[in-house]
């Protein structure tokens, strides 16, 4: 145990926990500023499961006001405990302890004045200064708030980067439209959404603990707060005092038109008073319509019904009962265009393939309740929490097959349709889910599933299992990161994988598909591939410029032995190999690639090797031409002898006549 | 094509005319050398070869086992009694079959000795060939001696099955 230190500037010592200040996807650590020793610090050493809201880092800058715990900066550390990079958050720490200490804590309740001095009104403040930064805080809770000094006289809410969005928050803070939505996939929302949890907050002050302490039944819980409103719901038999109903049904109010902007708020803070209005319901339908056994009265209702109950679903909305309840009992001209809008007629409906039920069910569901979650297969999700649903779930093969499915169903289309006003972020968002609609079947390296993660998340870490526990967010640490996979002992098969070439994909805008589409075809042969592979990483190198990397360079070198290997002439192999060598040695992977990339001399040695092996034929032909010939030797030989016979025999004979004539004359 | 037919008949009935009257005149000396070059008749008669090797090794050195005694006939007296007194003279008749033996043995020992020569030139060349291929094989390995097992180990090289970069799509396009 000991201390690490973040960006040179704050010292983090992992031996002093500070349990008060932990969050539930966080822990909290004691932490000191190294440049003005400031020690009233904490570091909460987050989840890396759990993607940050880090956007929100550079939005919440200069933040004024002591309503809000402000992040002072993020990075990440290697913490020691776990033996593994984690991403941590510096915050200031409040100079009080945490108002509810768990979400079962309970406290005295707090006077009206100590409310609304003490905590609507910096709440106010703070959330208007959210607001007007175009922010949400999203994690506004008992015990996510803290009192800002020992006198307890101010709260402050805590913390809202940790977590994404609603990720931390019991049903009973979130509002109707958020809470029918998968945890992770609640979305940044509106600041309407934080008055709501502003409002069960002030409630749990009020009465000094939480209002609805266990929901045992979601579904049932949600169906009730649609059907009586989420007031009736949530405060429920509590004894309240007169003067706190009427702000409380008006942040509590479940109609957007009806929950109090953050101006009627402050005015009540002010001292305006009114007379506290009925929550208002839903309108009922003149019949109620039945989903497994429970009598729906409303749209929101039935889209809920219908949204828990997808075995049942398929044969409801085809069913003429559903029509006749849609056209008759329910009487809502809106809900029969948005139906329209999504599906087409009831015919439509009743003649498309059974197959396409999931679609068409939440396609019905978007048209009964537009404002409500994204639902498909039972899984529930807001269009700007998609990204860190398939972030926190990614492990998990249903949520990955539902992301997927959901994105290539046009339920997407069928949703942007029905929406009246979009904020411009989540316009932004759907813009890039429909980039990377293309890319989730593509079975290349560099796409499918893991590359819509990234696009979708532009600061989730590389989850490939390589190097997952050294938690890089930029593409510039990759190739250290690969360095200190190399320094280990058990190497994966390639210093690449499918997430990695996404993760390089989407964060790099040097790396483009041009360089990435190699990796789409597999070549049977692993040297090839790590050619590939290697091309990649020297790219990556030669952008960052992060220094050597000696032992990525041997692990490539022994990669693209093969390679080596398939060098046909032993003299150039040899070399090559000691080039090869002495390349590794420098921990530059292009100096790698010039040598074992050139085209040239792999084709002029496989030309010559082709002459070479043309050569031996010929004298292995050669050969069995004069084996043969040997064979036949007496033939020749006796041809051959007799010829030189007659002319040894001739030149003998003309030497003796020449001697005897020359004998006999003399 | 008639005429130059019938210019060749004439020429030859000139040249056995010619021949013939010659032999008229030279009597002994035809009968010396037709019984001196009987070694060459059998010769001739057992040489199948339309080259008649046989003939000529035989021929040649007969004939000059002859030639003394027609010369002895020419410088002495050319008449039929000293043609007849040659021929009888077992000396003389050694050296005829002495040197026709000679030819014989030529004509039989050549071919061996050219077989000896032939068989070197061959197995030097053979073993030329060969140290091109070693060499050739040092240069370039096993392989570019076309041998299927070395050419099989070259293109197997790092053959072996590797996962990683398969794509979820394409599993779900295989199935």
């Amino acid at each position: 145990m000991g201390t690490v230190v973040l960006k040179d500037q704050f010292e983090i010592d992992d031996s002093l926990h500070l349990p008060g200040y932990d969050s539930p996807t966080a822990k909290a650590y004691t932490c000191k500023n190294l440049t003005d020793g400031q020690s009233s610090l904490i570091a909460l050493i987050c989840d890396a499961d759990v993607p940050m809201r880090t956007e929100l880092l550079e939005g919440l800058k200069n933040f004024p006001g002591p309503g809000l715990v402000k992040p002072v900066d993020s990075g990440v550390v290697n913490w020691l405990p776990t033996g593994r990079r984690q991403p941590v958050l510096i915050c200031e720490k409040p100079l009080g302890s945490r108002v509810f200490e768990t979400l079962d804590t309970v406290i005295q309740p707090l006077s009206d004045n100590q409310i609304i001095g003490g905590f609507l009104t910096p709440a106010i403040a703070t959330l208007r200064e959210l607001a007007s930064r175009g922010l949400t805080h999203r994690n506004i809770r008992p015990s996510n708030i803290f009192y800002a000094d020992d006198s307890a006289r101010l709260i402050m809410l805590g913390e809202c980067i940790s977590a994404p969005p609603g990720y931390n928050q019991p049903l009973s803070f979130e509002t109707l439209e958020t809470g029918m939505a998968n945890y992770a996939g609640r979305g940044m929302g509106t600041p309407s959404d934080d008055l709501f949890s502003l409002g069960v907050t002030l409630l749990s002050l009020l009465i000094g603990r939480l209002p609805v302490t266990k929901v045992e039944d979601p579904f049932q819980f949600m169906l009730d707060r649609i059907n009586t409103g989420s007031y009736a719901s949530i405060v429920g038999g509590h004894r309240i005092q007169q003067n706190m109903i009427e702000i409380l049904r008006g942040l509590l109010a479940d109609d957007l038109a009806e929950r109090w902007p953050l101006s009627d708020v402050e005015l009540w803070a002010s001292g305006r008073r009114m007379t506290p209005k009925q929550a208002k319901l839903p309108p009922k339908a003149a019949r109620p319509l039945p989903i497994a056994g429970f009598e729906h009265e409303n749209i929101r209702s039935a889209a809920h019904g219908l949204s828990q109950n997808w075995h049942v679903s398929g044969d409801i909305i085809r069913g003429q009962d559903f029509d006749t309840w849609i056209q008759r009992s329910l009487n809502d001209e809106q809900v029969v265009n948005n139906l329209n809008k999504a599906i087409g007629s009831t015919q439509a409906i009743q003649s498309a393939p059974r197959a396409e039920d999931p679609r068409l069910i939440a396609k019905v569901i978007l048209a009964l309740d537009p404002a409500g979650p994204i639902r498909l297969g039972g899984f529930a999700t807001h269009v700007d929490g998609i990204g860190t649903t398939l972030s926190v779930g990614f492990d998990d093969e249903v949520t990955k097959n539902q992301i997927a499915e959901l994105l290539v169903s046009g339920v997407l289309k069928t949703w942007l349709g029905l929406q009246g006003r979009v904020k411009s972020e989540i316009m932004n968002f759907y813009g890039v889910l429909e980039k990377v609609e293309g890319f989730i079947n593509l079975p290349g390296a560099g796409f499918g599933i893991e590359r819509v993660l990234y696009e979708l998340n532009p600061y989730q870490h590389c989850v490939s299992p390589m190097i997952e526990h050294l938690y890089i967010t930029k593409t510039s640490e990759l190739i250290p990161a690969l360095e200190a996979v190399a320094q280990g002992d058990n190497l994966p098969p390639m210093p690449m994988d499918r997430h990695i070439a996404a993760f390089l994909s989407s964060h790099s805008e040097h790396i483009d598909e041009r360089i990435m589409r190699p990796l789409t075809h597999k070549d049977n042969r692993p040297a090839d591939e790590a050619l590939k592979v290697m091309r990649i990483l020297a790219r990556v190198q030669s952008v960052y410029s992060n220094g050597a990397a000696p032992a990525l360079c041997a692990w490539l070198r022994d990669l693209t032995s093969p390679a080596v290997q398939s060098f046909n002439n032993n003299k150039l192999r040899n070399q090559v190999e000691r080039q090869v060598v002495q390349a590794a040695e420098t921990g530059f992977v292009v100096a790698l690639m010039r040598i074992l990339d050139d085209a040239k001399v792999m084709e002029l040695d496989k030309q010559n090797y082709k002459k070479a092996q043309k050569e031996y034929e010929e004298c292995s032909a050669q050969i069995h031409r004069m084996d043969a010939g040997l064979e036949q030797k007496e033939n020749l030989a006796g041809e051959l002898g007799e010829q030189v016979a007659a002319v040894i025999a001739g030149v003998v004979a003309s030497i003796g006549t020449t001697a005897i004539v020359m004998i006999y004359l003399t | 094509m008639a005429n130059r037919s019938a210019s060749a008949s004439a020429t030859k009935a000139v040249l056995v005319m010619v021949v013939a009257g010659t032999m008229i005149f030279t009597l002994p000396t035809v009968m010396v050398l037709t019984v001196g070059m009987i070694p060459t008749f059998i010769a001739y008669a057992t040489d199948r070869r339309k080259e008649k090797y046989k003939t000529v090794s035989v021929g040649s050195l007969n004939f000059v086992g002859v030639l003394p005694l027609l010369v002895t006939l020419w410088t002495k007296d050319h008449s039929f009694d000293m043609g007849f007194s040659v021929l009888s003279d077992p000396f003389n008749w050694l050296m005829v079959l002495g040197s026709s033996s000679a030819g014989w043995t030529i004509y039989l020992v050549a071919p061996s000795i050219v077989s000896i020569f032939l068989q070197a030139r061959i197995e030097l060349s053979v073993e030329r060939l060969k140290k091109r291929q070693v060499r050739l094989i040092e240069e370039w390995g096993e392989g570019v001696s076309g041998d299927r097992k070395s050419n099989q180990k070259n293109s197997s090289l790092g053959n072996k099955e590797q996962g990683g970069l398969e794509g979820h799509g394409q599993a779900e396009e295989a199935k």
